[in-house]
């Protein structure tokens, strides 16, 4: 339906914060940094610290990623993956400069304007009327795919962004992988990731359209320390955290383009886990597999969750076995340390397999500077590893997290398409 | 059984345990289980493990029966089990691997009688601790297990392995068969004799990867290879079936079905490879994990490259766990007396369902089952999976063992 000419259109608010024209509310919340909610909210599990209302928007690196950092994400989630139906290099700045706008609008919580009796209201208002942020982040990743011919990027494309490829152990469904743009949605409730995903997609029709999307929760610390997985085991216990995560991260490889700068690449991984046959394995036999004890999350040779297994005193694998996943992901040697990465992961519960059984599992976003040196090294490691009769990655895809936007006058992708 | 808790009117398979047939089984770690009768007892007891001795605290500890939370404690220069033995030399805990200078918590509910700890450091003797009888009006204790030596296991292994030759013989001359049939062009009955094959090879019992890579070579699965069914690594009964059933010919399947035969031939060549066939421990996990495979790959159409068999393989994986079950029968017996004859109702209870999908005694890949049906058979898939999951832990080589 087209606008009346004049009128305001149900697109331009959003479309005219992209461009610059009302960013004095953004700034203005994003000034405010982030703002401890009074209390949090029944639903608002997070595993530690305080809840936040909202998160800084502009910035040399998108929030979402160490922003909140892994230990405090958001409970809840949603990983969209999204073909680009734009015709060309400038309806693709369009819908980049459309989803600026509206992610900074709605992670400030600033709800749009009214538009009169004459067309659809401009929120839906599941949020209700104040619409407010709810410690909302959106991150915007592209895929290899979106620098094919149709928009002339091939020649910038970050050096290390290839589709996903096929692991040893997955079994990968086409209608579950890929994408040429990622969102990951994340609030401190579900209600404010799905508003969020409908009123972006509602302002892009256009240009995009979803191919697959996964929600997830984070599980709340049981009793303490790492949220849990499905398999019941603390998952993220050795996440690299403060300055170590940052120096894993952001992208600052002379080899990439200079408009990758703060930008990073994001794995995803859509992780059936068979949790009734798992179920059914002994105690030891699941501790075994992953190096941990299920009740504490220390380490086999530990006493306590934040003990350092100490893989150099057990080279036989008495104690953690060496195909134990603790000890293939992060053999923690001189050699591997750079191979480490961010783990921000979520659990997701679907509905029913067709063997009757629970389609449950891990939605798997790891974020690094470098994926083949960082994720697809530790994946190839993992190969065989005991752990994969009892899961099934199925979906997903590599993305490049484009970098922050810094101030109101910009917008994601802006180095990268003009 | 360890479901007992929560319904214990259908527990059907009691373990032989000191008489505890509805009590849950409560292993180091299961902390959500214990932390409510840990509450109710005594708690703080340590017990160490050194090179030389074995929870010397136990002789002084309370000896009160109920909950009981302990701290297992690693005094000795190298990693080490630790087991809480009954006075019938039953398991009723453990510890399975502890690191030097490392802590465990272990909670566990204790009915009255005699224990007693042993300690088994890696390398150098076994060690144990006094008995001490606790007292005291406990409720029921956790099943405690008789521990199972790997020579136990031994004979069973040995009647498996004889089987499983004489299944890869009969597989054998089935692709024979198939091979006959496209080189005669006779794709249709090469349709047929391949669901006969690939029931064949449900009946070796190896259906879960538990071949390693010969195996797969045989029974793999386009998923994990880079490029899907058309990668060169994709072979053996699953390529075949591919092919067969998309539009492939005959001239192209012959050349699957000869690499196929020389797969068989080098599984049936290094059956009693520790990988394969060969190691007597992993019998107890193919009772179970045959049916696993069955629900994860068979009837979730995983595994289905155009055929649609999972019915038809199902129906022959119940089939080659009953043969398991029967070699392991004298070992389970005396540890879970009902659980065979549980196992084997359940077995035929699910073998009825799959069979009531097929139409003239003919398996029919075409025709969806109806809503009923596929409930029967994944209600009975099920319970008897939950039945099956207790095998390799009753019969679990421990490595103080």
């Amino acid at each position: 339906m087209a606008s009346k000419p004049g009128a305001v259109s149900r697109r331009s608010f959003l479309k005219g914060t992209a461009t610059g024209v009302a960013g004095t509310a953004v700034a203005g919340g994003a000034a405010a940094g982030i703002v401890a909610a009074s209390s949090p909210g029944a639903g608002a599990a997070v595993s530690a610290g305080a809840v936040a209302a909202a998160y800084p928007f502009y910035g040399p690196n998108q929030a979402g990623i160490l922003t909140p950092d892994p230990a405090r994400k958001q409970a809840a989630s949603c990983v969209a993956a999204f073909d680009v139906t734009a015709a060309g290099k400038s309806d693709l700045a369009v819908l980049l400069q459309t989803l600026t706008g509206a992610i900074a609008a709605l992670t400030a919580g600033r709800p749009p304007a009214y538009l009169g009796i004459g067309q659809p209201p401009a929120d839906s208002d599941v949020l209700g009327p104040a619409m407010p942020a709810d410690g909302l982040t959106v991150t915007v990743g592209v895929g290899a795919s979106l620098f094919d011919a149709r928009y002339g990027l091939a020649a910038r494309r970050p050096a290390r962004l290839t589709t996903m490829p096929v692991f040893p152990d997955d079994a990968p469904e086409p209608a579950w992988t890929g994408g040429d743009l990622s969102l990951q949605v994340c609030a401190n409730n579900a209600d404010a990731v799905h508003h969020a995903t409908r009123l972006i997609m509602k302002h892009t029709r256009d240009w995009m359209q979803l191919r697959w999307k996964m929600h997830g929760y984070a599980s709340p610390a049981r009793p303490s320390g790492a949220s849990r997985n499905l398999l019941g085991f603390k998952d993220g216990t050795a996440n690299p955290a403060g300055s170590l995560a940052t120096s894993l991260v952001w992208i600052d490889d002379p080899a990439e383009p200079a408009w990758a700068r703060g930008g990073s690449y994001q794995v995803v991984r859509l992780i059936r886990m068979l949790v009734e046959f798992w179920d059914r394995v002994s105690l030891s036999e699941q501790e075994n597999m992953f190096g941990r004890r299920r009740d504490s999350g220390a380490p086999l040779d530990g006493s306590a969750e934040a003990d350092v297994p100490d893989y150099a005193a057990d080279p036989a694998g008495t104690v953690i076995p060496l195909d134990a996943h603790i000890r293939l992901a992060n053999p923690r040697t001189t050699a591997t340390a750079p191979q480490r990465l961010i783990r921000r992961s979520y659990n997701y519960d679907l509905g029913v397999d067709v063997n009757g059984n629970m389609q449950a599992g891990h939605v798997f976003l790891a974020y690094q500077q470098d994926v083949e040196r960082q994720f697809a090294t530790v994946q190839r490691r993992l190969a065989g590893e005991p752990l994969v009769d009892y899961v099934q990655p199925f979906g997903g895809g590599y993305f490049f997290v484009l970098p922050g936007v810094r101030s109101s006058s910009g917008w994601f992708g802006q180095g990268l398409l003009t | 059984m360890r479901w007992g808790k929560w319904a214990t009117a259908a527990v059907a398979v009691a373990v032989v345990g000191g008489g505890t047939g509805t009590a849950l089984m409560v292993l180091p770690g299961s902390g959500g289980v214990s932390s409510a009768v840990a509450s109710a007892a005594a708690t703080g007891d340590t017990m160490t493990m050194t090179d030389t001795s074995c929870a010397s605290e136990w002789a002084k500890a309370p000896t009160s029966a109920g909950g009981r939370t302990f701290t297992i404690t690693s005094g000795a220069t190298v990693p080490g089990e630790v087991n809480l033995d009954n006075a019938a030399g039953q398991v009723v805990a453990e510890v399975e691997s502890m690191a030097p200078r490392s802590s465990v918590r272990l909670s566990v509910t204790l009915g009255a009688g005699s224990y007693r700890w042993y300690c088994y450091p890696q390398g150098k003797p076994s060690t144990h601790s006094a008995p001490i009888a606790l007292t005291g009006a406990a409720g029921p204790g956790p099943v405690a297990v008789s521990p199972v030596a790997l020579s136990d296991l031994a004979g069973p292994g040995q009647q498996y392995e004889t089987y499983a030759a004489g299944s890869l013989a009969t597989l054998a001359a089935k692709v024979t068969q198939i091979q006959g049939d496209l080189r005669a062009g006779r794709l249709a009955a090469a349709r047929t004799d391949w669901l006969q094959a690939q029931m064949d090879w449900e009946l070796v019992g190896a259906s879960y990867d538990s071949f390693g890579d010969l195996g797969q070579a045989v029974d793999g699965l386009p998923a994990g290879l880079p490029r899907g069914v058309a990668d060169p690594q994709f072979t053996g009964l699953h390529r075949l079936e591919y092919g067969l059933w998309h539009g492939q010919d005959a001239a192209t399947l012959e050349t699957v079905a000869t690499q196929l035969q020389a797969s068989i031939g080098r599984v049936r060549a290094n059956l009693s490879s520790p990988g394969l066939a060969g190691d007597p421990a992993q019998l107890p996990v193919r009772a179970h994990e045959i049916l696993e495979d069955a629900l994860r790959d068979h009837l979730s159409l995983m595994d289905n490259e155009g055929g649609g068999a999972g019915y038809a393989e199902t129906y022959a994986d119940a089939q080659v766990t009953r043969v398991v079950l029967s070699e392991l029968a004298p070992l389970i017996a005396t540890r879970a007396p009902s659980l065979v004859s549980t196992a084997s109702g359940q077995l035929s209870a699910l073998q009825s369902a799959l069979f009531a999908t097929t139409a003239n005694f003919q398996w029919q890949p075409a025709k969806p089952a109806t809503r009923a049906q596929r409930d029967k058979i994944d209600a009975d898939i099920d319970a008897t999976l939950e039945t099956l999951s207790v095998v390799p832990d009753i019969l679990e080589v421990h490595r103080g063992q």
